[in-house]
């Protein structure tokens, strides 16, 4: 238990890192002045069908699933929803700059994301408080 | 043993990142741009001693030494450490003294690096890697 303790913080600061970094790539979603930029991009340039319905799915994803991973609530189905999205993103906009540029980061995204999807919230989150999960962190290395 | 994808999930993870994060090392070597940051903070530290062009041959050398450690598994937590360092140093030099200029696209990735460096150092390289291959061959 006390081993874990370091890791756990890691665990923790990480988490508040990477929610914090999805909330403020979607808060787009609540400045209606980007609105046009990102109805072109999606509309005329990556040829989306329904692109505002688009945009509001991919910039919602990254805020309100940044936000629940913040909190630690959910946060195996919020990741899912950023990894979705950061694929998407990969595959569609970014697949021609896959090393340099918003592929690099979409990519990374996507990395961090499945991590959440495979360790869960950690023991300080709410997902600890409210469903006792306990056996959300320990699924580390098998032969440890 | 590989197939074996619940028990393994999280040493199949830490495969996928450092290949994906020493790919990325490789590439930035190769590139040898001045965009760079482990150049740039090269350059900052040894402008006064050593020539632009060494510099990017420094740079790319630290970077391919780290990927190769990254991929194969081989002292990971160390090269981990060196890289997470030299991007937590960048972050300092920007953020704090402003002695350097890291572009919106670059900043985000000096980040990114330092957090996959810092994952890698306390998960460690999981099952497939040099280091466990070692460690289990000590112990047997």
């Amino acid at each position: 238990m006390k081993k874990e303790v370091p890791t756990q913080i890691m665990y923790l600061i990480f988490r508040l890192w990477f929610g914090y970094t999805m909330m403020s790539n979607g808060r787009f979603i609540f400045d209606s002045s980007q609105t046009d930029f990102f109805l072109n991009w999606f509309g005329k340039e990556l040829h989306f069908p329904a692109p505002l319905l688009m945009y509001y799915l991919a910039k919602g994803s990254e805020f309100f699933g940044g936000l629940l991973i913040f909190l630690g609530l959910f946060s195996r189905v919020a990741a899912s929803f950023i990894a979705f999205t950061m694929l998407v993103a990969t595959l569609t906009a970014n697949i021609h700059e896959i090393y340099n540029g918003d592929g690099a980061i979409t990519i990374s995204l996507f990395f961090f994301a499945c991590m959440f999807i495979i360790c869960g919230s950690g023991r300080w989150s709410l997902d600890y408080l409210i469903f006792k999960n306990k056996y959300s962190f320990k699924v580390f290395s098998a032969e440890r | 043993m590989m197939l074996s994808l619940k028990k393994y999930r999280f040493d199949n993870y830490l495969f996928l990142v450092r290949i994906w994060f020493g790919s990325l090392l490789i590439y930035h070597g190769f590139s040898m741009s001045e965009k760079d940051t482990v150049y740039i903070v090269c350059h900052w530290i040894l402008s006064s001693v050593l020539s632009p062009q060494i510099t990017f041959y420094l740079a790319a050398v630290i970077e391919w030494a780290c990927a190769v450690s990254l991929i194969a598994g081989i002292y990971t937590r160390f090269f981990c450490g060196l890289i997470g360092f030299i991007m937590l140093f960048a972050m300092v030099l920007f953020f704090l003294f402003h002695a350097i200029n890291l572009d919106g696209g670059n900043l985000a990735l000096t980040r990114y690096f330092f957090w996959f460096s810092i994952l890698l150092i306390f998960f460690g390289p999981g099952a497939w890697s040099a280091d466990r291959f070692m460690a289990e061959k000590s112990m047997s």
